[in-house]
């Protein structure tokens, strides 16, 4: 077992929608000196799973805040990957798995940002899932900001954070 | 002797003490007797039946309580603003109250449309809601959705369901009870006076009948004790022949209802009529030992010599009535259905208990008076002419009556054959009763009020997901909906077919055709955030599912065929592969009623066969027997017979005349019998006519008293008790003339002969 990123410290770390019945991990790492929120989507009806993600970016950027336009170019890359995840996933070998896994991460290193998105393999352990290697499927470079206050809005939503906590997490 | 000095005990020194022995025993039990409760619900109703209760069991904790309110609002503008904004106000409004889970309306339901991250649920009426929303946007979406069609809403559209699920409370058994009050008076507040509501369902029925069995006992008991008074005085027309079988039958009815109480039993449907019954039961032998005090009397001084011959003539003939009475009722006892047995086995004991207080309170009562002359009565008034016109006919034309016998005999039989086993719990109540009301309101206007579940599964204990399950699942549903019983039907299928609709963006419902696509459905529904109602129709791993069925207001009858063509349609749909169980309170129902009849049959056969034991043993004289059998089976066979004729369903009650019956009738013919055997020195056909002549007439009178007292019950808010009431009055009218006309006319064509020593008298 590779893991990905070696060097990633796991700061917090959440099941979504519940631990119960959980489509996806949302965890805030440490990395290279910056952070990252990496969210798992690991999950039977990973359509629905994205369309939530959709229905949130649409609710926190209206048309007329700023960041609005690098939202529309993230979730028009979020479904397009999503789609090629679900056509790779209707000629997979293994007909018993069910789970369509996609990875996004919110990366600010150095008061740069980046969004990528990626296909995993994940490993099940458990109630742990593990990342073991990812296809990169897009990099996109929105504004700072943008990354920065969605990746503030993923951790309270996703992690619990209240606002203070999500500032200091992620200055 | 011994009984010479117990007599003598109780009527010279030891009267006192007797009293207050008695008095203190009848105070206890009246301090339990007041406190007796009343059933909140129907489960003395259910068989005891461990298959059936872990099949119930197993389904409510599956898919949860089948206990569901239905509350129909019918709105001249349903589906314009102001009619959705009175269902929305209503819905939420019973969702707030104590003891609601759960509502669901058109107001609080969501259709399953196509959105961002496909199906997504939607509410089927937009949001918010205006009085100025016009009905097409909601009109059209109850097109796109049919499954709601017949189950919350009318197919003309004016009539809407709210569906209620109650709370069940274990701390709090009454919060049901207030529940159903507070939403009938919801129901009569001037803010709906525009539109019309009405509400049934099973919390609903079990608070009526709690209600109207409180209602019965404060009716029937003043009633029937009024009819017996009067009874009395018309009878005997002295105070003394009042007040003391009344004083021994109040206190029999204390000390049964007190035991009743005491053993922790609560009254029911049927065991409400314990009270009347044993009040009924209790007076016929004060009746014997009164009339017998005053014949006596002509002839004997006032004293300890004449109530010992009072108590010494009676004690036989009437222990054996009693016991025989007693044997018929405990019967009962074996019957499944819990309400039965405690009707049965507690009236026995009530009737153990009068033949205890009869000969202590009446041997004491009666030494307290002294006999009034009172004119001689023959064969010259209207019921001595009666009975002498009674013997003349059995002695003259014993074979015409007996001629007369077979062919009523006949004319019951054909009758029998047409008796139908029904029991129709809403029908059991007057047509002038609300909740009937109500539930035939819904039934004709929104619903089938009955509900039925189905809980299918795969033998082999697969999850129903595949395409081959879902088709068949299907495929049965379509075919139950095609029997006019059935008003609608609602399974996760009809779930997997919106969801599918709206992950294809199609506008048509179907189901799957591609395994995949259906196995999204499920990881859909696994994923959904309405995992409430989700679990209602699918177990979380897919193994078992339920169909539920609304089924109109019909009875058990009814509902048994419906549950042999759904056999039929489950066997075709399905095949072999598949366990289909019906569960739920009208399952249960419907199968307690079918049994009932052997039930009953088997505890009549047993009562008549211990009774004829009885006698058997009394009498020792197989032609005694053999004409003392015929007058007994006349007047069941005459009353089955009728209800067959007259359309009387058999139902929990009406199934327990023959028992009853058997045990009342019986006791006019060993009174008979033993006067018979103490005249035979005289001849057969005198001891015939003075037997007719002399115990007739108390036969007459008691039956009479008897009857009247049985028909009481037909002020009864229950039609089954109603009809209990009056068929068994009837048939101790039959007996009493079968005993006066069949008995007679039976002794003297087989003329048995006259034993060494009377036994019985």
């Amino acid at each position: 077992v590779t893991l990905v990123c070696a060097q990633d410290a796991v700061q917090h770390r959440a099941f979504v929608p519940s631990t119960e019945k959980p489509q996806g991990e949302v965890c805030l790492i440490a990395r290279d000196g910056g952070t990252v929120v990496q969210t798992l989507l690991y999950s039977k009806v990973l359509k629905r799973a994205v369309g939530k993600i959709v229905e949130k970016e649409g609710r926190n950027w209206p048309e007329a805040k700023p960041g609005h336009e690098d939202s529309i170019r993230y979730t028009e890359a979020l479904v397009a990957a999503r789609e090629e995840i679900v056509a790779a996933f209707a000629d997979r070998q293994d007909r018993s798995e069910r789970r369509q896994a996609l990875l996004i991460e919110f990366v600010l290193i150095d008061e740069e940002a980046s969004v990528v998105l990626a296909e995993p393999q994940v490993a099940v352990d458990g109630a742990d899932w593990r990342i073991l290697d990812r296809r990169e499927l897009t990099l996109l470079e929105p504004s700072v900001d943008y990354v920065r206050q969605n990746m503030r809005l993923i951790a309270a939503d996703a992690l619990g954070l209240d606002p203070e906590q999500a500032e200091r997490a992620i200055p | 002797l011994s009984l010479e000095r117990f007599v003598g005990f109780l009527t010279s020194r030891g009267r006192l003490i007797s009293i207050g022995a008695l008095l203190l025993v009848t105070l206890l039990f009246a301090r339990a007797a007041l406190e007796v409760g009343v059933e909140r619900g129907t489960e003395s109703m259910q068989a005891d039946d461990p298959v059936q209760r872990e099949t119930y069991a197993a389904f409510t904790k599956r898919f949860g309580s089948d206990d569901l309110l239905l509350m129909s609002v019918t709105h001249p503008r349903l589906l314009h603003g102001d009619g959705l904004m009175l269902l929305d106000a209503l819905s939420r409004r019973i969702e707030s109250l104590p003891g609601v889970a759960r509502v669901r309306s058109l107001t609080h339901l969501d259709e399953i449309v196509p959105g961002a991250g496909g199906a997504t649920p939607t509410p089927l009426v937009p949001r918010p809601l205006s009085r100025t929303s016009l009905p097409e946007p909601i009109e059209a979406a109850l097109d796109r959705n049919p499954q709601w069609t017949d189950l919350l809403v009318s197919e003309d559209r004016r009539t809407a369901g709210i569906t209620i699920e109650v709370e069940t409370s274990s701390t709090d058994p009454d919060l049901s009870l207030r529940l159903i009050d507070t939403l009938r008076g919801m129901m009569r507040e001037p803010a709906y006076a525009e539109s019309e509501l009405h509400l049934t369902g099973i919390a609903a029925q079990k608070h009526d009948v709690a209600r109207f069995i409180e209602r019965d006992q404060i009716l029937l008991l003043p009633l029937s004790g009024l009819v017996l008074a009067t009874a009395l005085a018309f009878v005997f027309r002295r105070k003394s022949g009042v007040l003391l079988p009344m004083l021994v039958t109040a206190a029999t009815l204390v000390w049964t209802l007190g035991l009743y109480a005491l053993t922790g039993h609560e009254l029911n449907i049927i065991t409400s009529l314990l009270p009347p019954v044993i009040m009924v039961l209790a007076i016929t032998t004060s009746m014997h030992l009164y009339q017998r005090w005053i014949v006596l009397a002509r002839h004997i001084e006032p004293g300890p010599e004449l109530i010992h011959r009072v108590v010494w003539s009676l004690l036989g003939p009437c222990c054996l009535a009693g016991i025989t009475t007693a044997i018929g009722l405990a019967s009962l006892g074996v019957s499944d259905i819990p309400a039965v047995r405690q009707f049965g086995l507690f009236a026995a004991a009530g009737i153990l208990v009068s033949l205890l207080l009869n000969f202590t309170i009446m041997p004491i009562g009666l030494s307290f008076l002294r006999p009034r002359p009172k004119r001689h009565v023959g064969s010259g008034d209207r019921t001595g002419r009666l009975l002498s016109s009674f013997a003349a006919i059995s002695l003259r034309r014993p074979l015409l009556v007996l001629g007369l016998t077979a062919m009523v005999a006949i004319t019951g039989v054909a009758g029998m054959r047409q008796v139908r086993n029904n029991t129709d719990l809403v029908r059991f109540l007057s047509t002038d009763s609300e909740l009937y009301r109500d539930t035939i309101y819904i039934d004709d206007h929104l619903t089938g009020s009955n509900s039925l579940e189905l809980m299918l599964e795969r033998r082999d204990g697969a999850p129903l997901t595949a395409l081959e399950d879902v088709r068949r699942i299907a495929a049965l549903q379509e075919g139950l909906l095609e029997l006019d019983e059935i008003t609608a039907g609602l399974s996760f299928v009809d779930l997997i077919r919106q969801l599918h609709r709206a992950e294809q963006e199609a506008s048509e419902l179907r189901l799957p055709i591609d395994s995949d696509d259906l196995l999204y459905c499920f990881d859909l529904i696994e994923a959904a955030d309405a995992q409430d109602d989700v679990a209602r129709l699918i177990t979380p791993e897919f193994t078992a599912a339920r169909v539920s069925i609304r089924l109109h207001a019909i009875g058990t009858s009814q509902a048994q065929r419906v549950l042999e063509r759904i056999d039929g349609i489950a066997r075709a749909t399905l095949g072999p592969d598949y366990l289909l169980q019906p569960a739920g309170s009208f399952y249960q129902l419907t199968l307690d009623s079918n049994r009932l009849v052997y039930s009953q049959l088997r505890s009549f056969m047993l009562a008549l066969a211990l009774v004829l034991l009885v006698m058997g043993l009394v009498f020792r004289s197989t032609k005694l027997l053999l004409a003392a059998t015929i007058p007994n089976l006349l007047p069941i066979v005459s009353t089955a017979g009728l209800m067959g004729w007259l359309g009387i369903d058999l139902s929990t009650a009406t199934t327990m005349i023959a028992s009853v019956a058997i045990g009342i009738a019986v006791d006019d013919t060993i009174h008979y019998v033993a006067r018979f055997r103490a005249e035979q020195r005289h001849g057969n056909i005198r001891a015939i006519r003075r037997t007719t002549l002399g115990t007739g007439r108390v036969l007459v009178m008691t039956s009479t008293v008897l009857a009247l007292g049985f028909w009481v019950g037909a002020f009864s808010s229950f039609r089954p008790t109603v009809y209990f009431s009056l068929l068994t009055g009837v048939t101790i009218l039959l007996a009493l003339a079968s005993d006066l006309l069949v008995l007679p006319a039976c002794l003297h064509l087989l003329r048995p002969r006259p034993s060494g020593e009377n036994s019985v008298a």
